[in-house]
């Protein structure tokens, strides 16, 4: 499925769309991890895997970033959580990616047993949740400048050739705006 | 000439003796502990970050879990036996639990977000909800149907209140009377057997003791702090520097007040003090913890593995 979806990419890039849709690409084909993992749902069945959803022709996908001081902040992550909770099953585990922002550690060679913890950490709050998209940790601290205090949603569709980037809570028609992409 | 000599080698020698008599007084008492067990591991679901802790005589375990809002019944081995609660307001629901204390048959829970007391029996099930309607610095039980607390209460001074079952309030006393602005009344707090209360302030250097009468019987400054770090969040100066983080007393009344962000191993140093406030030992943890507990057959539980981990070790007095 990746390896389809990656040679679609390069054949877009040779066909001249924007530098924003090819960074939107590569990130998505580098993506890393398998769904479920840090989910509160159990692995899926490999023949569900197999067989493709209503929403598998989608191309767009939605990254949701937050800081882990958050999870702790029932305030300042709800308007995710029910926003999340809004989403059909399929379309979280499909379309959505969770980025865990969380600061650098000064004992470098503790990082390893910290993003372990973390990881076991998320999983109990996604569990508790009932979070159906995987998360990923930002272990090289990409984004923590970008969610400072804010929690973020980030679309991005190399078909329609959309990156856009929303803070939570959403705006007036924003939520539909992202419902309507992720859905259709 | 002989009679002088004589004198000034008593002098000399009253002088050796006493700083000497001090320090080996203070060496003499040391602290020490032994783990005797741990739950929650970076491979199982036991415990995703824990808030309060509480033990009763069986030597059952129980633990409110912030990150899955709940509250966790473990047996003397360390194994989950039971778990209640979930996200929400509603009876026996959390958003956000934190303080736990533990009566002869009852379990009693507080909410950072959520205002009163939840009340659970010893099988984790709900049973009612105190109302209160400020937020709960600390909390103790003295029976199954009484339980002090302490309340903040900006910009009013906060409070000791002892209170019934039914949140009908028996006595009070403002333990801190000067407004210094918002969170400088946070404190952690402990009582024990014969009625006096001990405070030691989270935003303050400042132990104190109190009788049950409203009466302060003393203050300390163990860091020689004079002034802690704020900083403006809207109108308000807000402390953002911890210097107790929180106390309890073993089975002979000694204080262990677990040190803040000034120790020299924060969040880790414990300082033992007599309960005339001085001070007797140091013991440092082996990791970095919120809270200490030591529950009535003087075992002393803390954190580790930021929270994922509960640690209960054995003290040892040498």
């Amino acid at each position: 499925m990746k390896t389809r979806r990656a040679k679609r990419g390069r054949s877009n890039l040779a066909s001249g769309c924007t530098g924003r849709a090819w960074l939107a690409l590569c990130l998505f084909c580098l993506w890393p991890v398998p769904a479920g993992l840090f989910t509160g749902c159990s692995s899926p069945n490999p023949e569900d895997a197999a067989r493709p959803s209503a929403y598998s022709r989608n191309r767009t996908i939605c990254w949701v970033l937050f800081d882990f001081d958050s999870l702790f902040c029932s305030p300042c992550l709800a308007p995710l959580l029910e926003f999340c909770r809004s989403l059909p099953v399929p379309v979280q585990e499909e379309r959505v990616r969770g980025i865990l922002v969380y600061g650098a550690r000064p004992d470098k060679a503790q990082d390893g047993l910290y993003a372990r913890i973390l990881q076991k950490k998320m999983h109990g709050f996604a569990k508790a949740n009932s979070l159906q998209f995987p998360v990923v940790l930002d272990g090289f601290h990409v984004f923590n400048s970008l969610v400072k205090s804010s929690v973020r949603a980030v679309l991005f569709d190399d078909v329609k050739q959309i990156v856009k980037a929303y803070v939570f809570p959403l705006q007036p028609g924003e939520r539909d705006e992202i419902m309507q992409l992720l859905l259709n | 000439m002989k009679k002088n000599s004589k004198l000034l080698a008593r002098a000399a020698a009253v002088a050796l003796i006493v700083p000497l008599s001090f320090f080996a007084a203070e060496q003499r008492f040391k602290v020490s502990i032994q783990e005797v067990l741990s739950i929650g591991a970076l491979d199982d679901e036991a415990i995703f970050q824990w808030t309060g802790v509480a033990a009763d005589s069986d030597g059952f375990i129980y633990v409110l879990d912030g990150l899955d809002y709940s509250l966790k019944k473990f047996d003397v081995k360390g194994k989950l036996v039971k778990k209640a609660g979930r996200k929400g307001q509603g009876p026996g629901e959390f958003m956000a639990p934190r303080l736990l204390a533990c009566s002869q048959d009852l379990l009693y829970a507080t909410d950072q977000t959520v205002l009163g007391i939840s009340v659970f029996d010893k099988d984790v099930r709900f049973k009612k909800r105190i109302p209160f309607s400020k937020p709960i610095a600390d909390l103790f039980v003295l029976s199954n149907e009484m339980i002090v607390l302490a309340a903040m209460g900006f910009p009013e001074p906060g409070k000791i209140i002892v209170m019934d079952g039914s949140g009908h309030i028996q006595t009070e006393f403002a333990y801190y009377e000067k407004d210094a602005g918002p969170m400088m009344d946070s404190i952690s707090a402990a009582l024990d057997g014969q009625g006096q209360f001990y405070l030691a302030y989270l935003f303050q250097d400042r132990i104190e003791s109190w009788d049950g009468r409203a009466k302060r019987l003393w203050s300390k400054s163990l860091l020689g702090i004079q002034k802690v770090e704020r900083e403006k969040i809207e109108n308000y100066l807000v402390p953002t520097e911890v210097c107790y983080k929180d106390i309890s007393l073993d089975d002979r009344g000694r204080l262990f007040v677990l040190a803040g962000k000034h120790a020299k191993n924060p969040g880790r140093d414990v300082y033992i003090l007599s309960p005339s406030g001085e001070w007797l030992s140091t013991l440092t943890l082996p990791d970095t913890t919120h809270c200490i507990y030591i529950d009535r057959q003087n075992f002393l539980y803390a954190r580790a593995n930021q929270g994922i981990t509960l640690k209960k070790y054995r003290l040892i007095y040498e």
